[in-house]
């Protein structure tokens, strides 16, 4: 039997479980797409009571409207190294300090999009593996999460409230070796749970997963280790919603390498190499469709530049290594499409960076805005 | 919208947003839902925005409105029932709990209307006049639809008073709520 008290406590217990979001920007943005929606559907009508046929293609529009590709408008984010692996140790950027801190423990694998947490992976007994969500500034409680299997790595979701962790089914270097992942684990960072959760890919494997909003994820395919084949969104529940393939050789890493192209507003960066340079596009998941070129870049032969983060811009930041240097390290830097240059990275970088994290400085303060590029 | 109500807007959604996702929460029982349902109205609320004198009144309504709309289409789509599972707090093996966990269900399996007047009456504390005004319906409406909702409720949850099945009530002796395969240690350094 039950009480009114007892449904009004229910109620608020159910309701304080709602996590604040964002919601304006996307709100007047879904405003004006509204209202482009109006003036066309307007316009259709009064075609079609002007007694003219109206094409099909017209109608599409209120599907399709707008291209592929649109580039943000105003001023650029600024962008920093997060974390970065030297000489066997990893540092992570304490975002107070506007510093970079060496911690112990797994390899850094993310860094939170506030800067204020960052995660690290460990193999136990090869049998299965600890993510650590810990505070980047060293003071604060670590959560240690056991997943069963290899976990290899872990993307947090744009508003930092989920973790996403691809996990190989079996901790063996053979099945590593053979394909990539069909379990996933979902980590809510605010409470502190996870669920494990199979994604099914029929006879495809992932290879890399990362988030395309807050609620999607989107999984990067494979028949053949390292052979990327197209990209699936999943829901948070594990559920495919689509699955479209990726044009071949739209892949901005090397052969044989993993490639995790970086991701924005669900969109995703790729490249082709036209003979000499290479063309940035961007690739939408949802519909399998490739944009115009954002522009190019030609790299001198020794050199080798792989996207690492993007913006939706004609900026893309790489990882760029020389490939005749005795230690093979990075540097990040800016490559502006649209001249085919590569900025200038202000001074202060970490250096003999064998590992490079790079995310948005929005959480750095003044103090740390001197790295920011 | 120009740039300073844009301003404003954005200003009126940052204060208002918390409120209209709990109640959004509580109407939907998923935080994605509740996101795009206040979403929906902040979006409607934007399109009037210079003619509206009370807009946060509006955006209830459109919330609330939206809501049974969408109810149809939400049941077709994804449901994470697992995300429900997953929220289990420590020491969740009291009677309190596992009272609120068949309030829950039997929630789910209201229909939008008398959810959403449970919500407005004993979440909102709104009058049985309010509601209706709200809801655009008569008050006896409300009051029947509360009263039908509160049975409803009764008799689902005595149903799973009954000897638990897998599907209707966790088992009492598990206390980690992360799937078969998984452990969270939750250990502290």
């Amino acid at each position: 039997m039950i009480e009114i008290d007892d449904l009004r406590r229910s109620l608020e217990s159910f309701a304080d479980q709602a996590r604040p979001a964002e919601l304006g920007p996307a709100a007047l943005n879904g405003a004006r797409r509204r209202r482009r929606r109006q003036r066309i559907s307007v316009t259709v009508v009064l075609l079609l009571l002007a007694g003219i046929l109206v094409p099909i293609t017209v109608l599409n529009l209120r599907h399709d409207a707008g291209p592929v590709v649109d580039l943000p408008a105003g001023p650029m984010r600024p962008h920093v190294v997060t974390a970065y692996a030297a000489g066997q140790k990893w540092y992570v950027i304490d975002p107070t300090a506007g510093r970079y801190r060496q911690v112990d423990g797994g390899s850094v694998v993310s860094v939170s999009p506030n800067l204020q947490l960052y995660t690290d992976l460990a193999t136990v007994n090869g049998s299965s593996s600890v993510l650590r969500i810990a505070p980047t500034s060293g003071t604060g409680p670590n959560t240690f999460l056991t997943v069963a299997g290899w976990a290899v790595g872990a993307a947090w979701s744009p508003d930092g409230s989920w973790l996403v962790v691809p996990v190989l089914e079996a901790p063996d270097e053979a099945i590593k070796a053979e394909h990539g992942f069909t379990d996933i684990v979902l980590v809510d960072v605010l409470n502190g749970t996870m669920r494990r959760q199979r994604v099914d890919l029929d006879d495809r494997y992932g290879s890399w997963v990362q988030w395309a909003d807050n609620s999607t994820l989107a999984v990067g395919t494979e028949r053949r280790r390292y052979v990327g084949d197209g990209v699936a969104m999943v829901s948070r529940a594990g559920k495919v919603l689509s699955w479209h393939a990726l044009p071949a050789a739209q892949s901005c890493a090397p052969d044989g390498l993993p490639a995790m192209p970086p991701i924005h507003d669900g969109k995703l960066l790729t490249c082709t190499n036209n003979g000499s340079a290479t063309e940035y596009h961007a690739f939408d998941p949802r519909r399998g469709t490739t944009g115009p070129a954002l522009g190019q870049m030609l790299l001198p032969s020794n050199v080798r530049g792989i996207p690492v983060l993007w913006d939706g811009d004609d900026r893309p930041v790489l990882s760029v290594t020389d490939l005749r240097s005795q230690d093979a390290s990075y540097t990040v830097r800016v490559a502006r499409l649209a001249t085919g240059t590569l900025e200038d990275v202000p001074k202060g970088q970490p250096g003999a960076m064998i590992q490079v994290l790079v995310g948005s400085s929005d959480g750095l303060s003044a103090a740390g805005r001197k790295i920011t590029f | 919208m120009d740039p300073n109500s844009e301003a404003e807007f954005l200003r009126f959604v940052a204060n208002s947003s918390p409120a209209l996702l709990r109640a959004a929460y509580a109407l939907t029982g998923q935080q994605q839902a509740a996101e795009d349902l206040v979403q929906t109205a902040f979006e409607r609320v934007a399109l009037r925005w210079r003619g509206l004198a009370e807009p946060y009144a509006y955006a209830r309504r459109i919330m609330y409105h939206e809501h049974i709309s969408w109810w149809r289409r939400l049941r077709r789509r994804e449901v994470p029932v697992a995300q429900h599972d997953d929220k289990a707090a420590p020491g969740d093996l009291s009677g309190d709990v596992a009272l609120r966990d068949d309030l829950r269900v039997a929630l789910d399996r209201l229909g939008p209307r008398q959810r959403a007047v449970l919500v407005l009456r004993y979440l909102e504390d709104r009058s049985v006049g309010e509601v209706a005004e709200l809801l655009g319906c008569s008050p006896g409406t409300v009051r029947s639809q509360a009263s039908r909702a509160l049975l409803r409720l009764r008799d689902l949850t005595i149903s799973s008073d009954a000897p638990p099945t897998a599907a209707t009530r966790p088992d009492p002796g598990r206390t980690d709520p992360a799937p078969a395969g998984t452990a969270k240690t939750g250990v502290e350094r």
